[in-house]
């Protein structure tokens, strides 16, 4: 497998805090990465150290192969197009005129029909000549994405993309994002939408706390995302207890309920229970969704 | 580089903060004349030499212009797109300096050509009065000299604070505090002939010293006789002063800004 980005112990410290933690982090060619994780969990700081916003305490990152402090690593950038946390506008400028002015930096001849198709693309056609000051959050995001597509980049970083879409944008989104990423653009887009980027991820890497916990394709998280059984009971303590005595380990304690993910049946599971004093009033299978996924690995993370 | 430039013009001839503080300060051009020769009958020459000091009057604007534009490109996250887009940080610090460089003289040219073109209609143009062509030559030469320091010492604070409320207190103390100087040492080496040390080394550190020196000083002495300001001979030292204090005052900012700024993170 080709990694267009890799990282090297990569560290950012912040107060003599760490927002990320020695990550090795690594993103296929071709791929839609769903980046997964908390608030401050080190998802934007890490997007912020790739494209140069910040400069790493520790570690190093590599892109399309160059090494962060190759003196090449500007060119490599030009490659590579991001929207870190909100996008960048003048709020006193037309669409039209966000465009030219990025145009103007990238310095890519601007046209009218160019900007024109640009806008078409993203739903935005009717407003080139509205000032972006007047454009509610989800057109301003999707002028923010129409800016990314001016210099046709290989590898696009998408904060939070969908926040303040409304569903038709998330969608529209959505399909723009797999129409893209099959004319070979890799995406890493960090989402708290996890059912949205469910939908487009083909590989995932899971942080909290700065410290990157695991990278696994979709179809192997699939695997892993195996069928849990949820017993409900009037004491939920007394029933972790015996679960733990049973030697069932893979646990997520809620209020009401247990989630058991160990290998066990339902009928093994309530049988042994019985003899342990317990009687379970409810019991049903579930399977996890990349949620409950990442709830239960951070649950894992934290009794560690 | 030359990409960055053209789209920070294309930016910066947009921004409704730069079209009201242009049209602010042609008003203030305008009062400012009319109220210099209603007081003191200063003609189109001597608003010439008044009008560009860069800590005593209008130009404010220019140090206060280039504050809300430099840091309008932090707040707006326009440096954050750039770096994004693979220019370099040195590229982007140079590119807002050259941008404030030309902005600063677009401004400059404009309000110092409406106030001597509106001192020239009330009261005419004689200059031969402030010294003929050889003194005006020699004062536009500090002048472009003292805003080169003045745009670098915005662009600094602007970049170096971030906040148009934290860096243009600071650069207006500094500006009017420098244009200052001179008056006190020139006055004080009437009264004692010993400042005249200090006066020296203050042409060699003060980076607004001889713009000062001219606007502040020989104005308010020559402006109302008919005395030629060029009586006041200019030595080669004073000459030299003039010109390279202030720009390398400038290179000192420059380059202390760009370490700074390639080493701080970018929000």
């Amino acid at each position: 497998m080709e990694y267009i980005v890799q990282t090297n112990e990569l560290c950012k410290r912040y107060n003599g805090r760490f927002a990320v933690d020695h990550v090795n982090m690594n993103i296929p060619r071709g791929s839609v990465y769903g980046f997964v994780g908390e608030n401050g969990s080190g998802k934007t700081t890490i997007i912020r150290l790739l494209m140069g916003l910040a400069l790493p305490t520790k570690g190093k990152y590599s892109l399309f192969g160059e090494d962060s402090k190759s003196k090449n690593i500007y060119n490599v950038r030009k490659q590579i197009s991001a929207i870190v946390e909100a996008p960048s506008l003048v709020p006193s400028m037309t669409a039209k005129q966000n465009i030219k002015y990025a145009a103007l930096y990238y310095g890519i001849k601007y046209t009218d029909e160019m900007a024109n198709t640009i806008l078409k693309e993203v739903g935005l056609e009717d407003t080139g000549n509205k000032k972006t000051r007047n454009f509610s959050l989800g057109m301003r995001q999707r002028l923010g994405i129409a800016l990314l597509l001016l210099n046709k980049p290989s590898l696009m970083l998408l904060d939070e993309p969908m926040n303040g879409l409304d569903p038709t944008g998330v969608a529209d989104l959505r399909d723009l994002i797999i129409n893209l990423n099959k004319k070979g653009i890799t995406f890493l887009i960090s989402s708290h939408i996890l059912s949205e980027l469910e939908k487009v991820a083909t590989y995932y890497g899971f942080i909290s706390h700065g410290k990157l916990l695991k990278e696994i394709s979709a179809e192997d998280l699939v695997a892993e995302c195996k069928k849990g059984i949820d017993l409900r009971h009037h004491d939920i303590s007394k029933l972790e207890k015996a679960l733990k005595k049973l030697g069932y380990d893979n646990l997520r304690v809620s209020p009401n309920s247990i989630r058991v993910y160990d290998e066990v049946t339902p009928l093994e599971l309530l049988t042994k229970l019985h003899k342990e004093g317990i009687e379970i009033k409810d019991i049903r299978t579930t399977e996890m969704n990349v949620e409950e996924y990442y709830l239960n690995m951070i649950g894992g993370a934290r009794n560690d | 580089m030359i990409n960055i430039i053209k789209a920070s013009i294309f930016k910066l001839f947009r921004d409704k903060t730069f079209q009201i503080t242009m049209i602010i300060g042609g008003g203030m051009v305008v009062m400012m004349s009319l109220l210099y020769y209603a007081i003191d009958n200063l003609s189109g020459n001597y608003a010439l030499l008044v009008s560009t000091a860069p800590g005593s009057n209008f130009t404010l604007t220019v140090p206060i212009n280039l504050i809300v534009f430099t840091v309008g490109e932090f707040t707006y996250g326009t440096i954050r797109n750039k770096v994004i887009a693979g220019i370099s940080k040195t590229k982007i610090y140079l590119g807002l300096f050259i941008t404030g460089l030309l902005f600063t003289f677009i401004l400059v040219t404009a309000y110092v050509s409406l106030m001597v073109a509106v001192g020239s209609i009330v009261g005419g143009f004689d200059p031969s009065k402030i010294g003929g062509g050889q003194f005006i030559g020699l004062y536009i030469v500090y002048t472009i000299c003292t805003f080169v320091f003045v745009t670098a010492l915005s662009v600094f604070f602007a970049s170096l604070i971030r906040a148009i409320g934290g860096s243009t207190p600071i650069v207006i103390v500094l500006l009017v505090m420098l244009s200052l100087i001179p008056l006190f040492t020139f006055l004080a080496q009437f009264a004692t002939k010993s400042i005249s040390a200090v006066n020296h080394w203050s042409m060699w550190i003060n980076p607004l010293y001889m713009n000062g020196f001219y606007s502040n000083n020989i104005v308010s002495l020559f402006a109302q006789s008919d005395s030629k300001i060029d009586a006041f001979k200019q030595s080669t030292d004073m000459i030299l002063a003039g010109i390279l204090t202030p720009l390398l005052w400038s290179a000192v900012l420059v380059v202390s800004g760009l370490l700074i700024f390639n080493k701080r993170d970018i929000k």
